[in-house]
């Protein structure tokens, strides 16, 4: 027999599985975690509404196009303001694996935050699902409707203009 | 250099490549910034909630209560093209309506209460209010959940604590910053007034709105909004069975005693701009337009569901 979202265990899994990615993306559009989370729990409440119409394979296409509905009506044009903490599982090699840092270490996150923070919404929201939610680009262009190619661009595009941006600081404190 | 750049982000090459490729200050520029956000997290929860606090709740039910299908065949095609458009607007809309001369109390999803006028209807949509009630009741803050209500007609609210609360009409909107308030809606504007706690009215074409406090009423006719009046008494005449104006539009007069009755009234070269202050009854129309046209020395004819107007110069 076909399972259906309208099983609670069916429900609980698609639940599992997503809800961290979803209020990430949120997050990265919004630049507000409280207001991410409380997005997101609408989000499943509107999936759980709906689960007799929605396919468990088509689970994660409706819970992005129900969050960015839910971002752009309640759209405020606050400001971005990304803040980060660090992975509980980062390795100490990778910490090591670096030969330097051209960049000085002292502010360097908070600086970084702030010039991904600046990023155009397309291309922060791409680059972000791509190196903190490991997605795939093939998986961000199903996602975002987009083509691969595009999904290239906004990563490299970002990781760019990030760097212009911290040679003109860096510049500027000299 | 684009291409090498997505390659190595896309761990088809190795650091040491990009180095090689693209030029050491370059790439260890990159491999700095992308190896730190690599790191990052939002935050460190594994859970946001129990998605049994999702599934627990009953579903929302569709319930539709159309009256106006059972009108006139004349009226019933305006009507339904109305009922189209909300179809459109959204498939889980509820609605309620009172009968003419009927005042009928409805309790919303959120035990607020809605008193309709005679000849009123009320809307909302129903999967955004069960949104709301279960936010609530999981003591979870409202976050976008929104209580939005549409009125056509009358109605007093008695509103209970919760997430953002507006009533809009054809007219504008009224968001409640308190409790207990009335909204008149009617053809040219609309009356609201506030016996409990604070409100804010905005009209759909203008900007201004006014916030309007407890034992206020102001009145939007025609593009402006009027001074505020004094509001005695905590509660409507018209729950009373008995309906009061104070210093009204005839036209809203008019309005009210079409609806109150169930008639029509042609004005004909009545002018309707004029100002009515009194009290009139909800259960008798010949004293009620009796009360209404005589200070005015407007002449009247009734012809059974009709009422002519001939002004008197």
């Amino acid at each position: 027999m076909k399972r259906s979202l309208c099983e609670e265990d069916v429900f609980h899994q698609e639940y599992v599985g997503h809800e961290l990615k979803i209020r990430n993306f949120l997050f990265y559009k919004l630049g507000d975690l409280e207001k991410a989370k409380d997005f997101t729990q609408e989000t499943f409440v509107r999936l759980w509404n709906n689960c007799a119409k929605v396919a468990i394979e088509k689970t994660l296409g409706f819970l992005y196009t129900t969050a960015n509905r839910l971002f752009l009506d309640h759209y405020d044009h606050q400001k971005v303001v990304l803040k980060f903490e660090y992975r509980m599982d980062r390795s100490e090699d990778q910490m090591e694996q670096n030969p330097e840092f051209l960049y000085e270490e002292i502010e360097f996150k908070e600086r970084l935050e702030a010039a991904v923070s600046g990023l155009p919404e397309k291309q922060r929201v791409v680059f972000l699902m791509s190196r903190i939610d490991k997605y795939k680009n093939r998986e961000i262009a199903e996602i975002m409707d987009i083509s691969i190619k595009t999904v290239e661009k906004h990563i490299s595009g970002a990781v760019k203009s990030l760097k212009e941006n911290l040679d003109e600081l860096s510049n500027l404190k000299v | 250099m684009d291409e090498n750049l997505s390659k190595w982000l896309n761990g088809e090459i190795t650091d040491d490549e990009l180095i090689e490729r693209i030029g050491r200050e370059e790439a260890l520029k990159y491999i700095q910034i992308v190896g730190e956000v690599d790191q990052w997290v939002p935050d460190h929860s594994q859970h946001l909630f129990n998605s049994k606090e999702i599934t627990s709740k009953p579903k929302a039910k569709v319930r539709s209560m159309r009256p106006w299908f059972s009108y006139a065949a004349a009226a019933v095609l305006l009507l339904s093209i109305i009922s189209y458009f909300w179809v459109i607007m959204s498939d889980n809309m509820v609605s309620y309506s009172s009968q003419v001369g009927e005042v009928r109390a409805i309790e919303l999803p959120d035990g607020s209460m809605v008193t309709l006028a005679p000849n009123s209807e009320i809307s909302w949509d129903e999967e955004e209010w069960s949104n709301v009630v279960a936010m609530k009741e999981k003591r979870l803050k409202s976050g976008s959940a929104r209580r939005k209500l549409k009125l056509r007609g009358k109605a007093l609210f008695d509103v209970e604590k919760g997430a953002p609360f507006s009533v809009e009409s054809s007219t504008g909107t009224v968001k409640v910053l308190g409790t207990i308030f009335e909204v008149d809606d009617f053809e040219e504007g609309m009356n609201v007034i506030c016996y409990e706690g604070k409100v804010e009215a905005k009209p759909k074409r203008k900007s201004k709105s006014v916030v309007i406090a407890r034992g206020e009423g102001y009145l939007y006719f025609k593009g402006n909004w009027e001074g505020k009046v004094r509001v005695r008494g905590n509660a409507p005449e018209w729950l009373q069975n008995q309906t009061k104006f104070e210093n009204a539009p005839l036209a809203q007069v008019i309005k009210s005693l079409e609806k109150l009755y169930g008639i029509r009234i042609e004005k004909g070269k009545a002018n309707t701009s004029r100002r009515f202050t009194g009290t009139i009854p909800n259960d008798n129309l010949d004293v009620a337009l009796k009360i209404v046209f005589s200070p005015f020395k407007i002449e009247y004819s009734r012809e059974g569901k009709k009422v002519i107007l001939t002004a008197s110069n």
